[in-house]
């Protein structure tokens, strides 16, 4: 659980403070690595990166709303034909969780690839 | 034991879920990033850091204080007021103009790029095939081919000119440089493609971009008149000159000049042609303008006014930028196109300028005889000379490329052609217009900004051609002016009204009237200049002067007004622009009620009742909440319709008679056969007409107020301000409650209006107050976005006066620019 936490948490620090400096794509070869060192249960992995990913975007979404006043998600909202701009929020949400889960995901994917061979080794 | 089955199962597992999760990884991130049809990428859109919620940031809250800019001799201040016009103080032109480059694309980068895409007709490369036959147009009327010939010219003739506009793309290309993903505006996002680099030749294409929009002509229409109609009926509906002509250089006016003979041909013969499709798209009605200067001996302060409403196309983002150009020589300020250099029009220390459609036929068409299908020759003057090829390649989004091959004769391009809305192989119409040729109509416009005086500004329109303007003037020193400037061919009576033989040299330009000869004006004895896209002058004039959208109404409500106006203030200036008296409906209603003959006493209840009563009782006023304008719009079209629609013919575009010659007809022929119904064996008057048009307006307000909430002018009107992109409806602004319309001074109508409202008085101490329908930003989220939109809707200005560069109030932020 602390485990869970603490990717969570990480993931969260990594694509809220740093997701600025480079595009989403960077962003998720930082959190598979991430996973890779942190979590070692697939299942656990992916909703901790994908909740922390998806957290950290729907925040970072937040703050800028709030901050500025903007009529942007509405119109924005409209464009898209969609009636509700809290949507947007949800499928920001969604995107990030899909792009962060997937990325841990494949990191403690890669992860139990080399464990593998580790325990193989000392057996013989 | 890695030979182990069970082992290598699992290891198998492990490598396969591995690869499993990283292909979904990297279809994701693929999928999310590219574009899918219409739906945009849809990481890139909804990445907080990067996306579309970048957006919603307003420009004070993302100033810099200092900005690196390479190749400045000095260091630039920029002061946004609190309306973020940004004022720059620079130490020379060619750091002015690099950085008049870069602030403009900070705000404006996606509108200049796409504007000068659509001139080059490369709308294909963003939005796929959907717009190839846009494009087409834009280089078969040879858009691209005139911007090359204008860079050709300022390359051998015009380096101080060519030497500021690539410092202007400089400064613009500098900020595409530095432009970050999270910067790039919110159209590249959801269209999905990256802006190119500026360049020169692109100022050049945005000048005929507006050359464009501006010109008109309907020759081919006319074709089609004389072929139904016969040149009597012709001289009728569409005559040169309308009997309450009321020209912008004052009738009284002596042309003190030799005029240039014209020579007309001995025999006249058109060819034997009838236009089976849809010309040129032509400027929509409403496109116009008003400008206008009272001389001090009719205001109350005793200094000239200046007063100056273009009428374009309501677009956002808004076509005008404003802004304050200052250097240690000169301070100018007003408004701006993005993507040229410099004032259009505006004001600065010692005279005020503005401009308005000086609208006349530029445009000619010509008939080309092949020698045969290659099209390598045509004939002129009875003997085949060469005609050259432009091949014309579209890059189609999506989609293989598209080749256009387009010949050019000695007149100009082909414009319709077999390939190319033709119906027939053997048609071939050549187009000459004026546009195609050399010229620099941006040093007309550098010169204006640094002028002094009258004779400084006549030498800045010697460099003017295209669009012909109308250039009203005032000076401090206290002389108002007008100026018709362009250049107009010289023509024989009624040449280039109809299609014309390319064979035959007696149909050429017989050259062009010298500059000296356009008709001007300075301080004439009425106290007042005014143009409103009327007849420029009155038949003395000693050219050949036609063009078929004069206008008849607007101008003569502005003269009178300025008859009467005495003592006159900025206000009284600022309500006139704001003027929303109906000329036409003074004039028409009246006929058409009595033509109605309508007895409201015999039912007052009925609804017809109803509105026979509302409009014998209109003022005439086309107020928002007023619901007159409506009654009357509706049975005015209903009526033009029953009167000119029998002279439509599928496929075969013509011109009907405007509203003018429609009231005349009304007020003074009654009986005439021109309202006869064709289809009915009853021969049917005016009276006939209008009263069926009153049931029929009858019948459409039962609709409309099932469907309406109520039937007011600006419900029923629906002033929108539209996006570029059309389909963007949520970054366009509908409803917008204002009055006015067509053929009123306050021109506001559905979708074209005042695009910028400027008035100066250049007193001692200048006072200047100017609006647009939108705002300074080109980001849909910016609260700078649309924030005058309000203030203009409501006949309100903002505060325009120069700003020294030492003022400390009103600043919303200031940037140093430095090498």
């Amino acid at each position: 659980m602390i485990r869970f936490a603490t990717q969570l948490i990480v993931v969260f620090l990594i694509v809220y403070f740093l997701g600025g400096l480079f595009s989403f794509w960077i962003s998720m070869l930082f959190v598979g690595f991430t996973a890779l060192l942190i979590l070692e249960n697939n299942v656990a992995a992916f909703f901790a990166t994908g909740l922390g990913f998806g957290i950290a975007w729907l925040s970072k979404a937040l703050v800028i709303t709030v901050s500025t006043a903007s009529q942007l998600p509405q119109q924005m909202a409209d464009l898209m034909g969609i009636s509700n701009e809290n949507l947007l929020f949800v499928g920001t949400f969604l995107v990030g969780f899909l792009l962060g889960g997937f990325s841990g995901l494949t990191g403690t994917s890669l992860k139990g690839v080399f464990q593998y061979k580790k325990e193989g080794y000392y057996r013989v | 034991m890695f030979d182990s089955p069970y082992i290598l199962f699992i290891l198998s597992m492990r490598y396969l879920g591995f690869l499993v999760s990283i292909i979904i990884t990297a279809s994701l991130g693929v999928i999310l990033s590219i574009s899918i049809k219409t739906v945009p990428p849809l990481g890139i859109l909804l990445d907080p850091h990067h996306g579309f919620w970048q957006h919603a940031y307003s420009e004070d809250e993302l100033a810099k204080k200092e900005i690196n800019l390479k190749n400045l001799k000095g260091e630039v201040n920029v002061v946004y007021d609190e309306y973020l016009v940004p004022h720059i103080f620079a130490e020379n032109d060619e750091d002015l103009y690099r950085v008049q480059g870069y602030v403009t694309a900070q705000h404006r980068l996606w509108q200049m790029e796409f504007q000068t895409m659509a001139a080059s007709g490369r709308i294909t490369e963003i939005v796929g095939d959907i717009a190839l036959d846009l494009d087409r147009m834009a280089r078969r009327k040879g858009l691209p081919y005139a911007a090359e010939a204008a860079m050709q010219y300022l390359g051998k003739n015009e380096p101080e000119t060519m030497r500021l506009v690539e410092a202007y793309a400089d400064g613009v290309n500098q900020y595409i440089d530095q432009l970050s993903l999270a910067r790039l505006p919110l159209e590249y996002k959801i269209l999905n493609y990256r802006p190119e680099p500026w360049s020169a030749y692109k100022s050049m294409l945005l000048l005929k971009y507006m050359a464009d929009m501006l010109v008109g002509d309907r020759d081919l229409e006319f074709t089609n008149l004389r072929n139904i109609l016969g040149m009597t009926v012709l001289g009728k509906f569409y005559p040169d000159f309308p009997r309450d002509n009321d020209p912008i250089i004052e009738s009284t006016k002596n042309w003190d000049f030799t005029p240039v003979s014209v020579e007309k041909p001995a025999t006249i013969k058109y060819p034997n042609e009838t236009v089976g499709f849809q010309n040129l798209v032509q400027p929509e009605e409403g496109t116009g303008s008003n400008n206008w200067a009272v001389h001090g001996s009719k205001t109350a302060s005793g200094a000239p006014i200046l007063a100056n409403d273009p009428h374009l196309s309501m677009n956002l983002p808004s076509i005008w930028y404003s802004l304050q150009l200052s250097t240690p020589t000169h301070t100018v300020k007003g408004a701006s196109l993005p993507g040229a250099l410099g004032i259009i029009s505006g004001f600065n220390e010692h005279i005020a300028w503005g401009v308005t459609n000086a609208t006349r036929d530029t445009r000619d068409w010509y008939k080309i005889t092949f020698k045969d299908d290659n099209r390598t020759e045509y004939l002129y003057n009875d003997r085949y000379i060469q005609s050259t090829f432009r091949v014309e390649t579209f890059k189609i989004k999506g989609k293989v490329d598209f080749i256009d091959t387009i010949v050019y004769t000695h007149h100009g391009p082909i414009v319709f052609d077999r390939s190319f809305r033709g119906d027939r192989d053997d048609m071939n119409y050549a187009l000459r217009w004026t546009a195609h040729m050399e010229s620099n109509e941006q040093r007309t416009f550098l010169e204006l900004n640094k002028a002094k005086n009258h004779a400084d500004y006549i030498a800045a329109l010697n460099h003017y051609t295209s669009p012909a303007q109308n250039f009203v003037f005032a000076s401090k020193s206290g002389d108002i002016a007008m100026k018709v400037q362009g250049r107009f061919p010289l023509k024989w009576k009624d040449q280039g009204k109809f299609l014309m033989d390319g064979n035959d040299p007696a149909y050429e330009w017989q050259g062009f009237i010298p500059f000296e000869h356009n008709p001007a004006t300075l301080n004439p004895e009425r106290g007042f200049v005014s143009s409103a896209n009327q007849h420029p002058v009155d038949p003395s004039y000693p050219y050949y002067v036609f063009d078929a959208t004069y206008e008849h109404y607007r101008n003569r409500r502005l003269n009178s007004r300025l008859e009467e106006l005495e003592n006159i203030t900025i206000e009284d200036m600022q309500a006139l622009q704001f003027d929303n008296f109906h000329l036409h409906a003074a004039e028409a209603l009246p006929v058409m009620l009595n033509l109605l003959g309508f007895d409201e006493s015999l039912n007052s209840d009925s609804i017809e009742a109803k509105y026979f009563t509302q409009l014998a009782d209109w003022n005439y006023f086309t107020h928002p909440n007023q619901s007159e304008p409506t009654l009357f719009q509706v049975w005015w079209d209903k009526l033009y319709e029953l009167i000119w629609d029998k002279w439509k013919m599928e496929g075969k575009p013509i011109l009907l008679p405007n509203k003018y010659q429609t009231t005349l007809l009304l007020a003074e022929e009654p009986e005439s056969e021109f309202f006869d119904k064709t289809e009915t064996s009853q021969k049917e008057q005016a009276r006939d007409l209008v009263k069926e048009s009153f049931e029929a307006l009858v019948a459409f307000m039962k609709t409309w107020e099932e469907e309406n909430a109520d039937y007011t002018w600006a419900t029923y009107k629906n002033t929108t301000v539209q996006h570029l992109v059309p389909n963007f409806k949520s970054f366009s602004r509908a409803n917008v409650y204002t009055g006015g319309g067509a053929g009123i001074l306050n021109a506001t109508g559905s979708r074209h209006g005042a695009s910028w409202r400027m008035v100066v008085e250049m007193g001692d101490q200048i006072k200047a107050f100017g609006i647009y329908p939108g705002g300074q930003s080109g980001n849909p989220g910016s609260r700078f976005y649309d924030h005058f939109l309000k203030t203009w809707a409501n006949g309100e200005y903002v505060n325009f006066d120069l700003r020294s560069r030492d003022q400390q109030s009103g600043v919303l932020f200031t940037t140093k620019f430095k090498n």
